[in-house]
C-alpha cells in the first residue's frame, strides 16, 4: 500500500541515506510542500526555491529522528520555518530538536493550510491511480479548457472514446473518493 | 491529536473508510472552531477545490528532482541565481492571440510529440574574463585565479566571482564575454551590478579613470548602477550609440547582428545618445527602440516585466512574434531555428516560463496551439506551419 511505501522509504533514507528512497519521499511530498509554502509566499519561483532548499538541506544533514513517521512533519516544519524567516527577513535558520516538533504555536490558518495540502495530495494521488488513458482524458478535460472534440483530436482518438474514458474515470473516482461526489459534478465528468 | 492525524482522518473520511469512532471524532473536531468546519466545506466547494487543485498542479516534482540531482552533482547553490528585482507572481500560461482559442497549459499536462525526442537542456552560469596582458580566465562556479603585477594583487576570481584589488593599482582593461547557452552576473568596482544574457559582452576599465565611469556593452545586459553624483555612468553601445545614466535600473538589448536595438528603463533616468549626437531622455517604464539602418527612434510606455524577466530566470513574451521568441531561445539553448515559411515568423504568442526548462517542453507548449510544428535535427530546429 502506498502509505507504507512512503514510510518504508523514509526509514531507508533516515537509516542509510538511500538516494532512491529519498526520491520516493521527495516526489511524494514536493507538491504538497509547495502548496503549503504558497500560503506564505505568493511567488511560485520563490516557493519552489524554498522547498528545494529544504530537501537539499535534509539530504545533506539527515535528521536524527527516532521515528520514520516524523519525517513528514519535519519537512513541513522546515518549510514553514524558511517561509516565516523569509517573510520576517531574519536570515538565520534554527535547527530543530525533537521537542520542537510541536504544533501548538501555529496560527489556525497555517494548520488549515497544512491539512488542505495533505488532502489535496491524497486526491491527486488517487487520480494518478487511474488507468493511463482515463487519466490523460481526465487531466485534459479538467485542468485545461479543451472540449471533447479537441481532446479527441489531441489524443488521436474518437469523441466516443473520450466519453467512455471520462465515464470510466468518473466511476473509479466515485469508488476511491466516496464523499467527494461534488468533485465529480464539478469536473463535468 | 496532531495536524497530520487530523489530515489522515479527513482523508479517510473522503474515501469513506472512517470507523464510527472516527466519524464521531471528526464531528467534534468540526465544532471546535469555525475554521475547522470551513476547511471541510472548502473541500466540497467546487470553485475553491478547483482553484486549489490547479495551484497544486502548477508544481512539477519530476523537473524539480532532476534539478536536485543536477545540483547534487555539481555541488552548486540551489537558490535563485539572480536577485529578485520586482516581486510579481509568475504563472505558467500559454495563450494564442490569433484564432481566439484559449488554452491554459501546465508543464505536466503536456504530451510529448514524436518530433521532439532529443532533450535540449538550458544554459548555464558561465563566462570568460579577458584581461589585457594577462590572458583569459574562465568564470565558472569553480574558477579561482589571481591577477598580479609585481607583487600587487590587481583582481581575483573566487568561485567564479570577480573581486577587485586595492585602489592604488594600474588600470586593467577587462572584457567579460558570455557565450551562447550561458548567463552571468557580476559587480563592477563601483558596486554597479551587471546581469548578462547569452551572447553578450561587457568591456570596462578597472578602476574607472577620470571623471566618468564608462563601459561598453553589446548583447543583452541589465544594469543596476551604483549612485555616484560626481561620476556619471556611460554605457557605450554598438554603432556608436550610448546611454548616459542619470538613475539606476535599466535593460539594454543591443545585439550587433540585429537591426533594432532597445533599452527599457525600470527606475531612475537615462539619456540615449546616437552616433549623430541626437539625445533622447527616457523615463521609468519606457521602452526606447532604435532602428540602426535608418536611425529611427521610438519611445513607448511598457510593462517592464517581460523585458527584465530573463534576470529572474524566466522567458516572458507578451504578444511577441515567433521570430523574436525563437531568437531568444536560440541564444540560450544554442540551437538554430530554420523557418520553412517566413509567414510563420509573424505569428504572435504570449509566453511565461522558466528559463531552466528543457527546450522540448517549451516547444511542446507552443505546438499545442496547433499553429506551428518543430522538428529537432541535431543542432537545428525546423519550424513548419501546422496543416
Amino acid at each position: 500500500m502506498e502509505e507504507n511505501n512512503e514510510i518504508d522509504a523514509a526509514e531507508k533514507f533516515l537509516n542509510r541515506k538511500d538516494l532512491s528512497a529519498f526520491k520516493i519521499v521527495y516526489q511524494h511530498y514536493y507538491k504538497s510542500l509547495c502548496f503549503f509554502a504558497h500560503g506564505y509566499l505568493k511567488e511560485d519561483t520563490l516557493v519552489e526555491d524554498v522547498v528545494q532548499d529544504v530537501f537539499t538541506q535534509v539530504w545533506e544533514n539527515v535528521p536524527q529522528l527516532k521515528d520514520a513517521t516524523k519525517l513528514q512533519s519535519y519537512l513541513y516544519m522546515m518549510v514553514r520555518n524558511r517561509c516565516l524567516n523569509h517573510k520576517r527577513n531574519l536570515g538565520h535558520f534554527e535547527k530543530y530538536s525533537e521537542q520542537e516538533l510541536q504544533l501548538e504555536d501555529w496560527e489556525t490558518d497555517e494548520s488549515m493550510r497544512l491539512i488542505k495540502a495533505e488532502i489535496i495530495r491524497e486526491i491527486m494521488d488517487s487520480l494518478e491511480k487511474l488507468p493511463e488513458r482515463a487519466k490523460e482524458v481526465f487531466k485534459l478535460s479538467y485542468l485545461t479548457q479543451l472540449r471533447e472534440p479537441e481532446v479527441a483530436d489531441r489524443l488521436g482518438i474518437s469523441v466516443n472514446s473520450v466519453k467512455t474514458h471520462k465515464k470510466r474515470a468518473k466511476d473509479l473516482l466515485k469508488k476511491e473518493l466516496k464523499h467527494i461526489f461534488q468533485l465529480i459534478l464539478i469536473l463535468n465528468l | 491529536m496532531n495536524l497530520f492525524n487530523i489530515a489522515h482522518i479527513a482523508i479517510k473520511f473522503l474515501k469513506g473508510q472512517t470507523s464510527e469512532k472516527e466519524n464521531v471524532w471528526l464531528e467534534e473536531w468540526k465544532k471546535e472552531q469555525a475554521e475547522h468546519e470551513a476547511l471541510l466545506r472548502d473541500m466540497e466547494n467546487e470553485k475553491i477545490l478547483n482553484r486549489d487543485l490547479i495551484q497544486y498542479n502548477k508544481y512539477n516534482a519530476d523537473k524539480a528532482w532532476y534539478r536536485f540531482e543536477e545540483n547534487k552533482l555539481h555541488a552548486r547553490s540551489n537558490s535563485s541565481l539572480l536577485l529578485p528585482l520586482i516581486k510579481i507572481a509568475a504563472v505558467l500560461l500559454l495563450i494564442v492571440s490569433i484564432g481566439g482559442v484559449l488554452y491554459v497549459m501546465m508543464p505536466d499536462m503536456i504530451i510529448q510529440h514524436a518530433s521532439t525526442n532529443a532533450i535540449v537542456e538550458p544554459g548555464d552560469r558561465n563566462a570568460i574574463l579577458y584581461v589585457a596582458d594577462h590572458g583569459e580566465i574562465n568564470l565558472s562556479d569553480s574558477a579561482n585565479a589571481t591577477l598580479q603585477k609585481e607583487s600587487k594583487v590587481l583582481a581575483r576570481v573566487k568561485q567564479g566571482q570577480i573581486q577587485y584589488g586595492g585602489t592604488s593599482v594600474e588600470p586593467l582593461q577587462m572584457l567579460v564575454e558570455v557565450p551562447l547557452r550561458c548567463e552571468y552576473q557580476f559587480k563592477l568596482s563601483d558596486g554597479t551590478q551587471v546581469w548578462m544574457n547569452a551572447g553578450s559582452k561587457v568591456r570596462f576599465e578597472h578602476p574607472f579613470e577620470g571623471d566618468i565611469r564608462s563601459i561598453y556593452a553589446e548583447g543583452e545586459v541589465f544594469l543596476k548602477v551604483a549612485k555616484d553624483k560626481d561620476k556619471p555612468f556611460i554605457v557605450n553601445l554598438p554603432n556608436d550609440n550610448s546611454i548616459r545614466v542619470l538613475g539606476t535600473e535599466f535593460n539594454i538589448k543591443a545585439y550587433p547582428e540585429e537591426e533594432v536595438h532597445q533599452s527599457v528603463l525600470v527606475e531612475g533616468s537615462v539619456s540615449w545618445r546616437t552616433s549623430k549626437g541626437t539625445e533622447r531622455i527616457m523615463e521609468p517604464n519606457q521602452l526606447l527602440s532604435m532602428n540602426n539602418s535608418n536611425n529611427d527612434i521610438k519611445v513607448q510606455s511598457v510593462d517592464v516585466y517581460p523585458y527584465i524577466a530573463w534576470t529572474q530566470g524566466r522567458f516572458v513574451f507578451d504578444g511577441a512574434t515567433l521570430n523574436e521568441i525563437t531568437l531568444a531561445l536560440s541564444r540560450w539553448y544554442g540551437m538554430d531555428f530554420i523557418y520553412q515559411d517566413d509567414s510563420i515568423k509573424e505569428l504572435h504568442f504570449t509566453v511565461d516560463v522558466r528559463r531552466y526548462e528543457h527546450l522540448n517542453d517549451i516547444l511542446n507548449m507552443l505546438e499545442v496551439t496547433e499553429k506551428v510544428i518543430f522538428k529537432i535535427d541535431g543542432s537545428k530546429i525546423l519550424v513548419t506551419k501546422h496543416k
